[in-house]
């Protein structure tokens, strides 16, 4: 199924806004515009203790979000603001309203992108749609938490507490007065599972949460066996002690540290052309990212939007700018920035469109010879949370589930905080030969840091 | 969008009043949440001024069946779209022979209330003119305070809440407004590094722009000084906690594990302590939507409970946690007014509002004492709960060295707290007399389902604690 167009969303509430938005803009002189228009229909199901069902709940939502620009002279003001009314009096009064503002937030003038053929990226499963269409994705969620559940029934020793099971469907909108015009759709299916391992009383749980564009990338057996693994190793593991030397991050930490869930990894937050506006990136072009000598492999990085089927792949970002592959380190030098319309236009330079899947070039060594050491080496499959310090890089963080080899010995621990800072542990690292494809991150199955510190317990 | 006035309101409650009547036709119980969230914007930098307005308006409706909701949430306010919508909700439902229909309950009075919050100057009357000029103001003042500070970040953020709540015994409306003013200088180290500072004050009106001088001068002070700040020699301390670290404790370490839901699922270790000691009996621990003009207030949970506070510990031991309607029923402990939803498309789930631990009797001068070597933290940057090990996991802190009983000036950079809560609980050796509860962000359960909440406390002492 195509994901990508220029077609709207005119069955719809929002579509009705649209149409009169669109009228009412284009009326008024002397302005610029841009219109996004985002439909989500969502089903989500909430399993409880005893693999009760709690709570089923479909969701519909339609919005409408205008942003206007006005010219003063060589400044541009600009607002945005959103439309839940099609009422054409409540609208010039928004749009009114605006327009006064635009008067308090002159800038350096920029251009709204222009019309370009948006990228046709599989994005959408049609399993979902159908559903949708035939109002049966609730008993299709159902079907696979039976999946689930079963999975669970002939293991000893583990127990599944609770179950949330989300699918949903979008379709985005992007509209402007230079002639841009840009449609997409996509789906994703969201599974978190609470997982308790237990040996007589002794109890530990994890709780993983899996994110696909299609229902069918849920491989039910695949997890379970993967996320049982942990949390039955989380319960046998012990506390480290302090260590300072080797650690290798694989995994769900790999992916946590080139994608973290909540905001940019540093690395890649400091390639932001908003932030070279700002004076806030420490990035000079074709200069070394970090201030260290380098010893290791040099990083190359890149940002690439239109990988099939991933949850963070785009066909165009919040301008309708659309999505290409862009390196932004190179041999561990800076190259280019991650830069929206405005922040390309202020630089000069080309805009990028959105931040995609982080894709990182794989090394020479193998993941053998990357947890083998004559010293110690700390293994690390997941954080407890990994949320680095954007700005500055440095970081703190739990470790949930690690492996330390000592020659041939291999013995779980958890607990103890990887801590550092992560310009500086990229000057002595090496990445695995190895290639892992995961959500949000494409590259090395492993990179090792040669000076970590872990703190003990 | 337009704010919500009486006739609207009577007109919801109308329109919602109907369908939940049309649907317990067919279904034990039934009720619908409106809410309409309206936000407005500023950010202001050396380069820029930008405003913005986002909202969020929809209405969820929501049936039980004697066993599990049943809930469909809309951005289409139609009313007769939501009457098909409901009727389909409700012909969902599949009853077991014998349950009672919602429509055969008998209800002696319906519980009509309003509610607002009482900003001191109501942002919706105040100028766009004047929100630009506070923020203009702010980052003059800021900008120009110190030739070291690169950039700096000033962001007002007005948020005007409204939630209508119907059920067959209640119809209840409220109003809440607030304000956050946030001031964040960036600098830059002699090696290139980036750093900042981040200070914000939240009041329920637009007084919030009148943030105090000291806080202001006291922001600024410590960004100059990160930009010298070192790293901390992992370790354990003794530790005095500020009241923004000390909420954070009370928020992702013991909050998160006091949660109904969670403890009902098996995943909370504070079912083992439930009425039993964790602490000495000097700590208390409460989350209070009740408290009145916090960023974690309101007045009814988004299942029309009244809000009261929770001892969540009392004089050290574990009380009683907070809940939603079904982990209430299920655990068989008291309702709280916690249930709380993201927005109109997702589930509720018992949340924290603003949690604190409660004020004691120590001054600061009397926790400095007898501490040769130690920390005093200052800020924290956030954490992640751990409910079922109780593990602390609390990054982002500014920490200040304490040689001899006296503050030495010297700082460190990103800290992270972590350790085995109840340890750490039982290891607090003095409470801070003065309470503060300024806490003004927003709490995810894992990294979704987003609520705005406080947290806070008085300063702590701590005798041995895990940095690194």
């Amino acid at each position: 199924m195509s994901a990508a167009g220029s077609k709207g969303a005119a069955d719809s509430r929002g579509g009705a806004i649209v149409e009169n938005a669109v009228g009412l803009l284009k009326a008024v002189p002397g302005i610029s515009w841009k219109l996004v228009h985002r439909q989500e229909r969502r089903t989500n199901l909430y399993v409880t203790k005893g693999h009760q069902t709690e709570s089923a709940l479909s969701g519909y939502r339609d919005t409408v979000h205008v942003t206007v620009y006005k010219r003063f002279g060589v400044q541009l003001g600009e607002c945005s603001f959103p439309l839940i009314s099609a009422d054409k009096r409540e609208m010039s009064k928004r749009v009114a309203d605006a327009l006064v503002i635009c008067g308090h937030t002159q800038k350096q003038a920029y251009s709204l992108p222009e019309r370009r053929p948006v990228p046709n990226i599989p994005l959408v499963d049609p399993e979902i749609v159908n559903a949708i269409s035939k109002g049966m994705l609730d008993k299709k969620l159902l079907a696979i938490a039976e999946r689930v559940k079963e999975e669970f029934a002939h293991r000893q020793g583990f127990r599944l507490n609770s179950m949330e099971l989300f699918a949903e469907h979008g379709k985005t909108l992007i509209i402007n007065s230079n002639g841009l015009k840009a449609f997409a759709e996509d789906t994703e299916a969201y599974l978190e599972m609470t997982i308790t391992a237990f040996v007589g009383e002794k109890e530990q749980e994890h709780v993983p949460a899996t994110r696909v564009r299609r229902l069918r990338d849920l491989d039910i057996k695949q997890l379970v066996d993967e996320y049982t693994k942990i949390a039955h190793d989380v319960l046998i593991a012990f506390r480290p002690n302090r260590f300072k030397g080797p650690a290798v991050l694989v995994k769900d930490a790999l992916r946590e540290f080139f994608a973290p869930s909540q905001y940019p990894n540093p690395i890649v937050a400091h390639c932001s052309a908003r932030w070279k506006h700002m004076g806030i990136s420490r990035y000079q072009p074709d200069e070394y990212i970090t201030n260290r000598p380098i010893i290791g492999d040099k990083i190359t990085l890149m940002s690439n939007p239109l990988v099939p089927y991933n949850v963070e792949s785009e066909a165009f970002d919040d301008d309708g700018v659309p999505g290409q592959q862009v390196t932004l380190i190179k041999e561990g030098r800076f190259k280019d920035h991650i830069a929206s319309k405005k922040y390309a236009d202020y630089l000069r330079i080309k805009p990028s469109g959105p931040l995609g899947v982080i894709q990182v070039k794989p090394g020479s060594k193998s993941m053998a010879q990357l947890l083998s050491s004559k010293k110690m080496v700390y293994e690390i499959v997941a954080f407890s949370s990994f949320v680095p310090n954007d700005v500055s890089g440095d970081f703190t963080a739990e470790i949930r589930l690690g492996y330390m080899h000592d020659g041939d010995k291999k013995t779980p621990f958890k607990g103890g905080m990887l801590t550092g800072n992560i310009f500086d542990l990229m000057s002595n690292a090496y990445f695995s030969k190895e290639v892992e494809k995961m959500p949000g991150y494409i590259g090395p199955e492993a990179i090792r840091f040669e000076n970590a510190m872990v703190s003990g317990m | 969008m337009a704010l919500l006035d009486k006739k609207r309101v009577s007109e919801l409650r109308s329109v919602l009043k109907g369908i939940v009547r049309l649907m317990e036709e067919r279904v034990p119980y039934a009720d619908a949440l409106f809410l309409q969230i309206t936000k407005h914007v500023i950010n202001k930098d050396k380069t820029a001024l930008d405003v913005d307005d986002f909202a969020d308006s929809g209405i969820k409706l929501r049936v039980y069946d004697g066993w599990q909701f049943h809930e469909y949430g809309t951005s289409d306010l139609d009313p007769i779209e939501l009457r098909k919508q409901a009727m389909q909700l409700a012909a969902k439902v599949q009853l077991k022979p014998g349950v009672k229909l919602g429509k055969n309950a008998k209800v002696k009075k319906v519980l009509t209330k309003n509610f607002s919050s009482r900003p001191a100057i109501d942002p919706a009357r105040v100028s766009i003119q004047k929100k630009v000029d506070a923020c203009e103001r702010m980052y003059t003042v800021v900008s120009g305070a110190d030739s070291r500070i690169i950039n700096t970040r000033i962001v007002y953020s007005e948020r005007i809440e409204d939630k209508i709540f119907i059920n067959r015994e209640k119809s209840l409306w409220q109003h809440i407004t607030g304000c956050r003013f946030a001031i964040m200088p960036f600098v830059q180290t002699p090696q290139g590094e980036m750093r900042y500072h981040f200070e914000s004050f939240f009041r329920p009106g637009f007084e919030a722009t009148q943030m105090p001088e000291k806080k202001v001068k006291e922001a600024i002070d410590m960004a100059v000084r990160i930009i010298d700040a070192k790293k901390i020699r992992p370790g354990r301390y003794p530790a005095i906690l500020a009241p923004p670290v000390t909420g954070l404790l009370a928020h992702e370490s013991f909050g998160h594990g006091m949660e109904g839901d969670t403890m009902y699922k098996g995943r909370a270790k504070a079912s083992q302590y439930l009425k039993k000691p964790i602490a000495g009996k000097h700590i208390s621990i409460v989350d209070n939507p009740a408290l009145p003009a916090r960023n974690g207030s309101f007045f009814f949970d988004d299942e029309g409970q009244l809000t009261t506070v929770t001892n969540l510990v009392k004089d050290g031991i574990v009380n009683n946690p907070i809940t939603d309607l079904y982990s209430a029923t299920h655990l068989k402990v008291p309702r709280t007014g916690n249930a709380r939803a993201e927005s109109f498309d997702h589930k509720v789930y018992a949340r924290m509002s603003n949690t604190y631990f409660l004020p004691g009797k120590s001054t600061v001068d009397e926790m400095l004492q007898g501490i040769e070597e130690g920390y005093y933290l200052h800020h924290g940057g956030g954490g992640m709960e751990d409910p079922k090990g109780w593990g602390v996991q609390i990054t982002g802190v500014v920490a200040e060295r304490i040689s001899h009983s006296k503050l030495t000036g010297e700082l460190f950079y990103e800290v992270g707290i972590h350790g085995f809560l109840p340890d750490i609980l039982r290891n607090i050796t003095h409470v801070g007399q003065k309470l503060e509860v300024e806490g003004a962000g927003a709490c995810g359960k894992g990294h979704k389902e987003w609520v705005r909440v406080s947290e806070g406390g008085p300063h702590i002492k701590v005798m041995e604690l895990d940095l690194s």
